[in-house]
């Protein structure tokens, strides 16, 4: 395919990506009280994150050479990450496996784009805003409130990895849910990821060495806060970032495989 | 007798048939199981993190804390109960509370068993990884555990799983004037994470914050029995604890049978 016709390709995804937005808003709109409570439940499950840290980390200064507000950071990544995951991609890796299953895939297949850019994306989710919003307002609060110097290198560096933790997200959350098309309706298969995902909420380098290399070159869940928070504070790994970067790109293209591979398996309901 | 032993058969076929039809949900149960022990896990290489260059903090060393979330994740897995947002709530949502109404079982007692054959079948896949969990801990858990009191502790478990379960059906019974539930429980299990126990032993709270946990529901589904055989705990202390954990269970049944009653006069359904 020429660079041209991939330009246009792109140009096509993002605007149909802004519609979904668009769709998304609406359909939060339309259900507006029930939209403030779950806002309001990722709120306080956002907080209940902080407070247990609170408790557990006020005995101590430091742990594995992490000191408390460095600790504070990482759980405000967490959250911020979280949030960003759960707004992107909770409501449709909610409806996955019973798509597959009761051959509602019909309808997505038949439509002129990527399958696995409209399972994936296609609605966006509102209700983690707030605890969003939290995790920014933690984040900066003890940031300045420690006087923690940060280069501005540092913070787009940071940034550029929230964006790669949310790839590798996606691809490690997608890849469980593919499941479905060998093993059945589970369905709670959703649900499979997130125990995994809540290794993350603690500095994994502070794990034994097995352990850490395990998260580092197998299941890359080190990528997801602990060295976007690292290089936050200056302690950046540039061999650790190129491989962060190509592992990513890696798992992509494998769920992309492993996707299509997995509708070969697929049999329609009938529609 | 033997309307006692009709009864009795009765819900055992009852029980027979739920065990049945969540066998076919195995791969879901196994699913929970890993949701369920993981937060654990992480909990654990944490704290040992934590402890390396200590030998107690508020007073836990980290052979108690080890064993402290061996035991409560072990009793999470006999205790908590769902049935409030998958049986209650649905089943008053959908209409299908008025069929299972006509039927020649008590309400209450049919979500017993089906809670407690789900819980079997669940329980009985956390066992494996939750043996292996042991046997690599083995040499920490030497010397914590104290069954003495065990009479004390299996009663304490069956008010426990009394708790759990109408704190669980209460929110289910939100069903009748709320048109969702789920932040009912959300906010019930906000207050297990903090409160009861899940996530960090009792003493780890402010002084105040004990003492105030000490009165609440919470504490007694998961802490209080978990405390019963690590700490030590004076008899005055889980004489106590224990009172306020019946006088719980009978409230909690109380406000359950009233709002239940009230619910049900509430309650409209549609083509069932």
């Amino acid at each position: 395919m020429l660079m041209a016709d991939k330009i246009v390709k792109a140009k096509r995804y993002f605007k149909l990506y802004f519609y979904f937005l668009k769709a998304s808003l609406i359909r939060e709109g339309q259900f507006r009280f029930n939209f403030y409570l779950t806002s309001l439940v990722s709120f306080l499950w956002g907080l209940v994150y902080l407070i247990l840290y609170k408790f557990i980390f006020g005995y101590i200064t430091e742990v594995g050479g992490w000191h408390y507000e460095n600790l504070l950071v990482l759980a405000a990544t967490f959250l911020l990450v979280n949030s960003l995951a759960k707004a992107f991609f909770e409501l449709n890796f909610s409806k996955i496996a019973t798509t597959i299953y009761y051959g509602d895939l019909d309808l997505i297949l038949t439509k002129p784009l990527s399958s696995q850019f409209y399972i994936s994306l296609r609605e966006f989710s509102f209700r983690p805003f707030l605890r969003f919003l939290m995790a920014c307002g933690v984040l900066i609060m003890v940031i300045s409130n420690n006087q923690i110097k940060i280069g501005l290198s540092n913070i787009i560096l940071f940034l550029f990895l929230i964006i790669l933790s949310l790839i590798l997200i996606y691809c490690l959350w997608f890849l469980t849910l593919t499941l479905v098309f060998w093993l059945g309706n589970v369905e709670n298969i959703y649900e499979l990821f997130h125990p995994f995902l809540r290794f993350t909420v603690i500095p994994l380098d502070i794990l034994p060495k097995f352990l850490k290399s395990f998260f580092f070159f197998i299941f890359p869940l080190i990528f997801i806060t602990t060295i976007p928070v690292k290089t936050l504070f200056g302690l950046i790994s540039w061999p650790a970032i190129i491989y962060g970067v190509f592992i990513s790109f890696f798992l992509l293209f494998l769920s992309h495989k492993l996707w299509h591979y997995g509708l070969k398996n697929y049999s329609s309901a009938s529609s | 007798m033997n309307e006692v032993n009709k009864s009795v058969k009765k819900y055992l076929i009852l029980f027979k048939t739920y065990l049945q039809k969540y066998i076919y949900y195995r791969a879901s149960a196994f699913v929970w199981m890993l949701s369920d022990i993981i937060p654990f896990i992480v909990l654990i290489i944490l704290w040992q993190a934590v402890y390396q260059n200590r030998s107690s903090i508020a007073g836990v060393s980290f052979n108690q804390m080890v064993v402290y979330y061996l035991s409560i994740s072990f009793l999470r897995e006999l205790i908590y109960t769902g049935g409030g947002r998958n049986t209650i709530s649905e089943e008053i949502y959908t209409g299908q509370l008025s069929s299972l109404l006509l039927k020649p079982f008590n309400y209450l007692k049919r979500v017993f068993v089906e809670e407690i054959s789900w819980r079997f079948i669940q329980f009985g896949l956390f066992l494996i990884p939750y043996v292996l969990l042991f046997i690599c801990f083995k040499n920490v858990v030497k010397g914590v555990y104290n069954f003495k009191l065990w009479p004390v502790f299996i009663l304490a478990l069956i008010l426990s799983f009394l708790i759990s379960a109408f704190l669980d059906y209460l929110c289910g019974i939100g069903a009748f004037w709320l048109t969702q539930t789920s932040t009912l429980f959300h906010l019930k299990d906000i207050f297990y994470w903090l409160l009861g126990g899940l996530t960090f032993p009792q003493k780890l709270l402010p002084c105040l914050l004990q003492k105030i946990n000490i009165t609440l529901p919470f504490y007694y589904v998961f802490g209080f029995p978990t405390e019963l055989i690590i700490s030590n705990l004076s008899y005055g202390q889980i004489i106590i604890r224990f009172l306020v954990q019946l006088i719980w269970v009978i409230f909690l049944y109380l406000i359950y049978k009233l709002l239940w009653q009230k619910g049900l006069r509430k309650y409209d359904a549609w083509g069932n």
